[in-house]
């Protein structure tokens, strides 16, 4: 996969303004977020209990754990890492449950602890590598099929996490173009997996029938 | 679906939104379901790039999510098909007892002048919740709502509010199945009053501040100005 030796220059959380509107009670918000991050959680809740059924049920109860809490989430350090947290604590009482141990409150789960999580998301089981190379190496081909200003601008976002603006200063372009090319790349690559996607949602089915 | 949405909610996927244009988006993605189907499919073109497993991207644990949290009625219910995750039984009790029409008439019974462009930060949530139980029975309310739609061939369907003082009313067109949305916000919650929206706006001004009462959805431009007419000419009746 490639990968850029460019120093990440933003650590801005990307979920803040979700996080935001959801700590006003729009709960319309924190579903999106679930949207975006339950099948990570999920993935991370079965490297614990192995064992896909009750790695949903964590899943679920982390994401209601944290809905719950979310007034007591202070930015201190991103939405997901704290997710994260919460998830592997719900995950380490199961397995205390099933042992008989006490479990961690949530309310001493805290964001301010700024270690990034994603560092021990690294082992697959053999089982999730053959069921996601698939669909990797067609979202990773059509990446390498897109034209290069294209390309440049979706890879400073995906794989250095800059923001717009610092993309915009690279490239020299103004943020709307920065924007425009990220979101044109990502319909090029996503036309590539449709049909590899859940129908449920499966983006040519909202073009067929919107259009 | 236009483009100008879809990039937009790429652009909230990478948090390059402000708090006021997510709102909007929200707001849009609430409209349409095939904008949240959107946003999932985003997410997965977007996980493609990250060294984790995409094995569990068919797993969609968030309706029971929002059920366990009481946002939702129905397990079973397809949430993207006819109704928003965030529709609660609640609405439904609240568009039968006609507390949006009150919450309508709450707002416009509030003594009022002319427009302006600004107001103050009096919530309306606020303000509504305290006076909402008399509101309920006055027979004004039930005049405004059948005065605004009025020659509309529209069913209410049910209500949704935030407390932002947002009050939304959804309405169903029996003989096409069309749906469309009634809104009234204070305007420091409204949506972008842009020149492009401004035919589907009308401004209320209170002393409690300034309102705005809009309308979005699949409904020709001719109904949308009637029902804003019949609004506003029953507001200015009730003053």
């Amino acid at each position: 996969m490639q990968q850029s030796h460019l120093k990440k220059i933003s650590n801005k959380d990307e979920d803040i303004s979700l996080v935001h509107r959801a700590q006003k009670g729009d709960y319309r918000a924190f579903d999106l977020l679930i949207l975006k991050y339950q099948a990570r959680i999920i993935t991370l809740a079965h490297k614990f209990v192995n064992d896909s059924q009750t790695a949903e049920d964590i899943a679920q109860e982390s994401f209601i754990k944290v809905y719950k809490s979310i007034n007591s989430f202070r930015g201190e350090s991103a939405f997901f890492t704290w997710l994260y947290r919460v998830t592997v604590n719900t995950a380490k009482n199961y397995l205390s449950s099933q042992k008989r141990k006490k479990e961690i409150p949530v309310s001493d789960i805290s964001d301010s602890d700024t270690k990034d999580p994603l560092s021990a998301l690294t082992t697959e089981s053999p089982e999730d590598i053959l069921a996601s190379n698939n669909l990797r190496e067609i979202i990773l081909k059509s990446f390498s099929d897109l034209p290069e200003e294209i390309r440049t601008a979706l890879s400073l976002r995906e794989f250095d996490g800059l923001s717009y603006q610092d993309i915009g200063k690279i490239l020299d372009c103004p943020v709307g173009t920065v924007r425009s090319r990220i979101f044109r790349g990502r319909e090029q690559i996503q036309e590539s997996i449709d049909h590899l996607l859940p129908s449920s949602i499966r983006s040519r089915n909202v073009r067929r029938k919107k259009e | 679906m236009n483009k100008a949405i879809k990039e937009r909610i790429s652009a909230l996927l990478d948090g390059e939104l402000s708090e006021f244009e997510t709102r909007r988006v929200i707001e849009e993605i609430q409209d349409d379901p095939h904008l949240r189907q959107y946003w999932s499919s985003l997410v997965v073109t977007r996980e493609g790039f990250k060294e984790e497993s995409l094995s569990f991207i068919e797993n969609d644990i968030s309706k029971e999510v929002a059920n366990e949290l009481g946002y939702i009625t129905n397990k079973d219910e397809e949430i993207s098909k006819d109704k928003p995750v965030w529709y609660t039984s609640k609405f439904n009790y609240l568009a039968s007892s006609g507390v949006f029409v009150a919450l309508v008439v709450l707002a416009f019974n509030m003594e009022n002048n002319s427009i302006e462009n600004t107001l103050a930060e009096d919530s309306f949530s606020t303000q509504a919740s305290q006076r909402i139980a008399q509101a309920i029975e006055s027979p004004e309310a039930i005049n405004l709502l059948n005065t605004a739609v009025q020659g509309i061939d529209a069913k209410l369907e049910g209500l949704d509010s935030s407390s932002l003082g947002i009050i939304q009313a959804n309405y169903v067109v029996p003989s096409s199945g069309n749906k469309f949305k009634v809104n009234l916000s204070p305007i420091s919650s409204s949506y972008d009053i842009s020149a492009n929206q401004a035919s589907k706006l009308v401004y209320l001004r209170t002393n409690n501040g300034l309102f705005v009462l809009s309308i979005s959805g699949n409904i020709d431009s001719k109904q949308k100005a009637k029902i804003l007419s019949n609004a506003a000419v029953s507001f200015n009746k009730n003053k």
